[in-house]
């Protein structure tokens, strides 16, 4: 009985939760009858079905689309270029003995629990002083060096049996290769988990768009989409389906590396 | 390693579909955008009578702008306007006066030598751009107010409507291909049973949405699925 109680409370949580995912997927198929100032129930269950809405954003005004790749730009190079410069400076972080590791550390978690907002006006300084701003690279640069997945893989390097970093060192002396051979193949979970989080925090990203870019046709669509500027009520719903898409497949494809990599961060 | 598969299925499918759009939504727009048949309004003669002082009546004759009556469908038009960019549609209100000799005389909202839209192969929406297609006397079959046409001309409004109206075609299989791949993934082992509802519940909804592009009557289907209006109205009819 109170498997069965247990099982309804957390279907009504889950249901309350994906509530206004549920709404924008049946409303998106409705377009016309969204009415966006007034939130009723029984618009759970619209009155019509049409794709009026997909028509107009990938047909219509298939200019979204651009922004759709830039989405996909964006989020796939800044993920790939992040993992490529966290997991050395984790295992320098691990690994390595140095003067001032501990504080150097101390100043990644730092900037790690700062909001964005306090560093946007800092990298907006740099970039327009490095002439960047309005370019591709005034997202992809201050984004690539987030201190957050060197402290995830940090966390998680330093919970790795040493025994075969010392097996290791017996055969040979190169860091290279003692990364690469023993180090790497242990990661996997990690980098998936990685992967993961520093993708869906930059597929969603708004702010650093708004503010680092003027140009309409470089902004990634989730700026699009939030200012809803230019777009009908239908259009967003649309978009905003579209936009989850990756995202769902995304978790599907990793979901169990990302548990299995959050257990081993011992966050 | 199943649902790897199935998600890598997926991804690949959306992708593609989203590349598609990308790359022929130019090609794609203008194949679908509507095609309309126009027609000038005109100025006739009209003979309107007139009571005199003595009280007899006498007939004179007006010159007022005019249209067909065939066109005068309702309270409002869709006139044609050329630019630069292409030919759009606007809706206009009208006010209709005096019918005579096959016209009707157009009292308020047109000009005179107004291109006025008689027909066009699927409903028009104001404000949208429209292909200008003189020639073909068959895009009148669809009179812009009523989709309920004459039944002899039904069957080639159908026809034509399927071939001018292909990209719901493309989208709908967009869409049923990713559903079967999502269906794939979620439902399995037990929930396999819910396959068949799932397909019966999206082709229903798929005919409701098509039921003015393929042959089924307009009266088999109905014009809205969930008539919520109509539900609040009996509830409070059966409490009151």
């Amino acid at each position: 009985m109170e498997k069965v109680i247990r099982k309804v409370i957390l279907s009504i949580l889950a249901l309350i939760f994906l509530l206004p995912i549920l709404l924008t997927v049946i409303c998106s198929f409705s377009a016309g009858n969204v009415d966006t100032d007034a939130f009723r129930l029984e618009r759970l269950f619209p009155s019509g079905f049409n794709l009026m809405g997909y028509y107009d954003l990938l047909i219509e005004h298939s200019g979204i689309l651009r922004n759709f790749w830039n989405s996909v730009f964006y989020a796939g190079v800044i993920t790939c270029l992040n993992i490529l410069v966290a997991v050395p400076a984790a295992y320098a972080f691990s690994q390595a003995r140095f003067r001032g590791k501990e504080l150097l550390f101390f100043f990644y978690i730092v900037l790690t629990m700062m909001p964005l907002q306090v560093t946007l006006l800092p990298n907006y300084i740099g970039l327009r002083d490095m002439k960047l701003l309005d370019t591709p690279f005034a997202i992809i640069l201050p984004a690539v060096f987030t201190p957050f997945s060197v402290f995830l893989m940090t966390q998680y390097m330093r919970g790795l049996e040493q025994s075969f970093v010392e097996a290791a060192l017996l055969e040979t002396r190169s860091v290279i290769k003692i990364a690469g051979m023993v180090i790497l193949p242990q990661l996997r979970a990690c980098i998936f988990a990685v992967f993961v989080f520093v993708f869906a925090e930059h597929w969603n990203m708004v702010e650093q768009p708004d503010i680092y870019l003027r140009q309409e046709s470089l902004k990634p669509l989730s700026s699009l989409l939030a200012i809803g500027e230019g777009l009908t009520a239908s259009e967003v719903l649309a978009g905003s389906v579209i936009f989850m898409v990756p995202i769902v497949i995304l978790y599907l494809y990793f979901h169990d590396s990302l548990e299995i990599g959050l257990e081993s961060m011992k966050l | 390693m199943k649902t790897r598969k199935a998600a890598t299925r997926i991804l690949t499918v959306f992708f593609t579909i989203m590349l598609l759009f990308t790359l022929f939504a130019e090609d794609l727009y203008h194949m679908t955008l509507p095609k309309v048949a126009t027609k000038t309004s005109t100025r006739k003669v009209f003979p309107y009578e007139v009571t005199g002082v003595d009280g007899s009546t006498i007939t004179v004759e007006r010159t007022e702008v005019a249209i067909p009556n065939y066109m005068v469908t309702g309270d409002s038009v869709y006139v044609l306007t050329e630019t630069e960019q292409g030919a759009f549609v606007t809706k206009r209100k009208i006010k209709t006066g005096k019918s005579a000799g096959g016209w009707t005389e157009i009292t308020e909202g047109l000009s005179g030598r107004t291109k006025v839209v008689i027909g066009s192969d699927r409903k028009l929406r104001d404000g949208s751009r429209v292909l200008v297609d003189e020639k073909s006397r068959q895009v009148s079959l669809y009179r812009v107010q009523d989709i309920r046409i004459g039944t002899a001309l039904e069957s080639q409004y159908y026809r034509m409507c399927i071939k001018n109206n292909v990209w719901h075609v493309i989208l709908i299989a967009a869409f049923t291909l990713l559903i079967i791949c999502i269906c794939k993934v979620v439902l399995k082992g037990r929930r396999r049973i819910l396959w068949t509802p799932v397909m019966v519940l999206w082709c229903v909804l798929v005919c409701f949405y098509l039921r003015r592009f393929i042959m089924i009557p307009p009266e088999w289907i109905p014009e809205k699925l969930i008539d919520w209006n109509g539900w609040r109205e009996n509830i409070k009819r059966f409490w009151i």
